[in-house]
């Protein structure tokens, strides 16, 4: 072989051999910052995933669960760890909902529950105990499923629901897991968890134009994807009627198991008037629904806290205004619909001053008697009739 | 567009990328737009500063070369009048945009000290960033044609380029025409080592920007917001304050350098690891390398120098380093913080005897446990220094130097974490480079190429998941 080949070659192995060396000591500096940042194990799977399980229950926290910020306990539930059974003489209040109220860009302990807690601690420590059983993503038909098949069983006093609305523009409306297929599950490869923080650090770095260039892109790809030439300009009124009727369902639901309920309507941090932040976070928000252009995710805000207060007052539940008490903006908002530790404060001083008003009204638990359940009989316990 | 943005990022791939494939005449005019472009993404409105102190510049140069070659009177005070005019112009846009509400603020306060009521008349003047060094690099240039240092470039886009080169506009390092120009005028050609050379320049300059110096911001800001840090976390503020201007700036300058080495040129080292310094003209021998040195050729060795005795010496030293505090900015705590390293100046100077090496600095006349013993002195005065020149008012400045002696005691001892965190892998490299007298790890020539690969990797990790978000770099203010 000649002799430059040869070079050339030799040249290319140890450039090659270096890049490797280069990769493979980032990832071992990745697992590392985890394992000192987050406890996390160096070998194995570390994403989102460990917070996730998918059991008879459907999808909801996984007991223990831990990823970054996000620890869950035994229950499946972030935050402290409780016991089963409700101590006596504690008003036990469970937080339903997706990403909001399990927290996303708060700091640890600033989620809306987690600050819900504190407030009510210092209003009378021990009388209250807060339930984060929030799940990203849960839909309100989902909400009503968990609802029946396990949040029921921590005997909550209260049931505290802050639905999403938006899921209900997806491509197929919300549906219990019962209607879905089930999933596939996924494989355990091995990954690099260096990628997962070069998406993030790219994410930062990438100017915000360029950005929300990408996402329009691929909002328009998944459009093509699905066939549809047209985006809804505004929420279709079968959507709407479904959303009501999810909504109600779990009203009742509670309330058929002697569970009070406050509804809070649903916040987002556009205001009367959109800035040019505010174009490139709804452009954000639409990639994860396609079929609503324009102001259709707006519109769908704007009329499913119509429909929440509509309920509230037709079902005589208690009403927590959150769209009405936060204002828009940077300040309360991380991005499109979640909260800032400030904005995490701000509900849950709005829902707090609620609970306090139900709690001040009512002396005792509800009878449970005549419970029902809108599917599946998953349950651990029968219908449980309390004393007054 | 700052060095540590996706913008430059940018900027700089495209400009490099098209320069190698560009004969030289064209690379000094892509350059020259790219230099126009990057200034003009601060503010395009100042482009004309920086063209009418080129144009002066470039005329006056050639008209006071013109007149030292004749050896009349006349043509002298040709020269010289050729010499004030770029001068005044320069000192002129400097001081009306830097100084001008400053003087104006100033006077009010002392007609009011008089117990005169006169209404302040200032001006909404925004300050043009790099104002400060491309005047005093463009005035070194006809200053130097006077002395017969060196002789005008005919080439007027030459001369624009020296002026506005984009690594070193904003921020130094203020370069000489007589060597930089040479540079400018000459063929350049690929080199891969000084290439590769450039790109570790600018890997450690961004380090030291995004991990060090933006990581300790904030807890600089926390120590100097109020009025109540006790003792020891004064000591650690001024500890990261001096990291963080050290990192902040010398960063700059290493990026600048790396860009100019990408594209074949040199830029004088401006930061020669001043905190080793044994005394406070070994400090300015290290610090800000390019200011320190224009002072001495422009003002201190013109009033005098060192030759018209101690008392001469004396006022030489503390007028340069007044008027260099009052470069930094339009402020009285830098002109306060130029007059304390003048008066460190004017006590080393005027201590005991000491004998010189052949380097021209004090050799130690104990072991280097002295040495180690003076560099330890001097980090502390510096950081004295630092205080005022980082300190929100004379009250708060007192009260720090009054914990230092009074309230010592810590709150708790977690302050010193972000010292140790993001100033623990710089001290590691600096360490080694002082060993290995190298600019970077790039040159430690011993180790193995393998483990230089994973100190980069380590180095890159800290500085892409662990760097702070954006701050504007701390001399862009001057």
């Amino acid at each position: 072989m000649p002799t430059k080949l040869v070079k050339l070659l030799k040249a290319g192995l140890r450039f090659l051999g270096l890049a490797v060396l280069f990769v493979v000591t980032l990832e071992i500096c990745t697992r590392i910052d985890d394992m000192l940042t987050w406890e996390a194990p160096f070998w194995g799977r570390y994403d989102n995933s460990l917070l996730y399980v998918s059991d008879r229950f459907g999808i909801h926290g996984r007991p223990n669960g831990q990823f970054e910020k996000w620890k869950l306990n035994q229950f499946g539930f972030r935050g402290p760890e409780i016991s089963k059974a409700k101590p006596p003489g504690v008003y036990r209040i469970a937080v339903m909902g997706a990403s909001e109220p399990f927290g996303q860009a708060e700091s640890p302990g600033m989620e809306f529950p987690a600050q819900l807690q504190t407030i009510l601690d210092r209003s009378r420590r021990g009388r209250y105990q807060v339930l984060n059983t929030a799940v990203p993503g849960m839909s309100l038909p989902r909400i009503n499923e968990f609802l029946g098949d396990y949040v029921r069983q921590f005997e909550p006093d209260l049931l505290v629901v802050y639905p999403v609305a938006a899921d209900h523009l997806d491509f197929r409306c919300p549906e219990p897991r019962k209607a879905l297929p089930v999933p596939r599950p996924k494989k355990n490869r091995p990954s690099l968890r260096l990628l997962r923080r070069l998406r993030v650090v790219v994410k930062r770095i990438l100017p915000t134009e360029i950005a929300s260039s990408l996402r329009a892109y691929q909002t328009r790809r998944s459009l093509r994807q699905y066939g549809v030439q047209e985006q809804w300009r505004s929420p279709p009124p079968e959507r709407l009627a479904a959303y009501r009727e999810h909504l109600t369902s779990v009203v009742d639901q509670a309330r058929s198991c002697g569970i009070d309920v406050l509804l809070a309507t649903h916040a987002h941090r556009f205001g009367e008037t959109l800035s040019a932040a505010d174009h490139n976070w709804l452009i954000a928000w639409r990639k994860f629904y396609p079929l609503a252009g324009g102001d259709c995710l707006i519109q769908m805000e704007t009329e499913a806290n119509t429909i929440i207060r509509r309920t509230a007052k037709d079902r005589g539940t208690r009403l927590a205004d959150v769209a009405d008490t936060i204002s828009p903006g940077n300040e309360n908002f991380s991005d499109f619909v979640h909260f800032t530790d400030l904005g995490a404060r701000i509900v849950a001083e709005a829902i707090a001053a609620k609970v306090l008003e139900i709690d001040g009204g009512s002396s005792r638990h509800a009878s449970r008697a005549g419970c029902t359940h809108t599917l599946g009989q998953r349950m651990d316990d029968s219908c449980i009739t309390a004393g007054s | 567009m700052s060095f540590n943005s996706f913008e430059f990022a940018v900027f700089w791939t495209v400009v490099i990328s098209i320069y190698w494939l560009m004969p030289l005449r064209l690379q000094n005019l892509l350059l020259l737009a790219a230099s126009y472009v990057f200034y003009a993404g601060w503010d395009w409105r100042f482009l004309s500063l920086i063209m009418i102190s080129t144009c002066v510049d470039y005329v006056a140069g050639l008209r006071i070369h013109a007149a030292t070659l004749a050896e009349d009177a006349s043509s002298r005070t040709r020269g010289r009048i050729w010499l004030t005019a770029s001068i005044c112009t320069n000192l002129g846009l400097l001081g009306f945009f830097k100084y001008c509400n400053f003087f104006a603020e100033s006077t009010v306060e002392l007609f009011h000290a008089f117990g005169l009521e006169v209404s302040p008349v200032t001006l909404n003047i925004v300050l043009p960033v790099g104002i400060s060094f491309y005047t005093f690099q463009t005035m070194s240039y006809t200053i130097d044609i006077y002395r017969r240092k060196m002789a005008p470039t005919r080439n007027f886009l030459d001369f624009a380029l020296f002026v506005a080169f984009f690594p070193q506009l904003v921020a130094g390092p203020i370069e000489r025409a007589a060597v930089l120009l040479p540079q400018i005028t000459a063929k350049r050609s690929f080199s891969t080592g000084q290439f590769t050379d450039g790109l570790h320049l600018i890997f450690w300059g961004l380090f030291k920007k995004v991990y060090v110096a933006d990581n300790l911001a904030p807890f600089v800001d926390q120590v100097f917001a109020g009025n109540s840090a006790t003792g020891l976390e004064v000591l650690f503020g001024a500890y990261a304050f001096a990291l963080q201007i050290y990192c902040d700036f010398s960063g700059y300058s290493d990026v600048a350098r790396g860009c100019a080495k990408c594209m074949g040129l040199e830029l004088m080292l401006n930061f020669n690891h001043p905190y080793v310094a044994d005394s406070p003209s070994d400090f300015w021998r290290r610090w800000h390398i390019s200011l320190s040195t224009w002072l001495r050729d422009y003002l201190y060795i013109p009033l005098g120098g060192n030759r018209q005795g101690a008392g001469r010496t004396c006022r030489n030293l503390m007028l340069t380093m007044l008027l260099g505090g009052l470069w930094h900015g339009a402020e009285w705590k830098f002109v306060v913080w130029g007059g304390y390293h003048g008066l460190l100046l004017i006590l080393f100077h005027s201590s005991a005897t000491r004998t010189t090496d052949n380097r021209g600095q004090t050799a130690s006349l104990t072991s280097r446990v002295g040495r180690a013993g003076r560099v330890f002195v001097m980090f502390h005065l510096t950081c004295l220094g630092w205080l005022i020149f980082r300190g929100q008012s004379v009250g708060q400045v007192s009260g720090m130097l009054q914990s230092l002696v009074t309230a010592w005691a810590p709150s708790s001892l977690e302050t010193m974490w972000p010292l140790v965190i993001f100033g623990g892998p710089l001290l590691v490299v600096e360490i080694l480079q002082l060993t290995a007298r190298t600019d970077d790890l790039h040159g430690l020539a011993r180790v193995p190429d393998w483990a230089k690969c994973i100190a980069y990797s380590v180095l890159f990790y800290l500085f892409a998941f662990h760097g702070a978000a954006a701050q504007s770099f701390i001399y862009f203010q001057f």
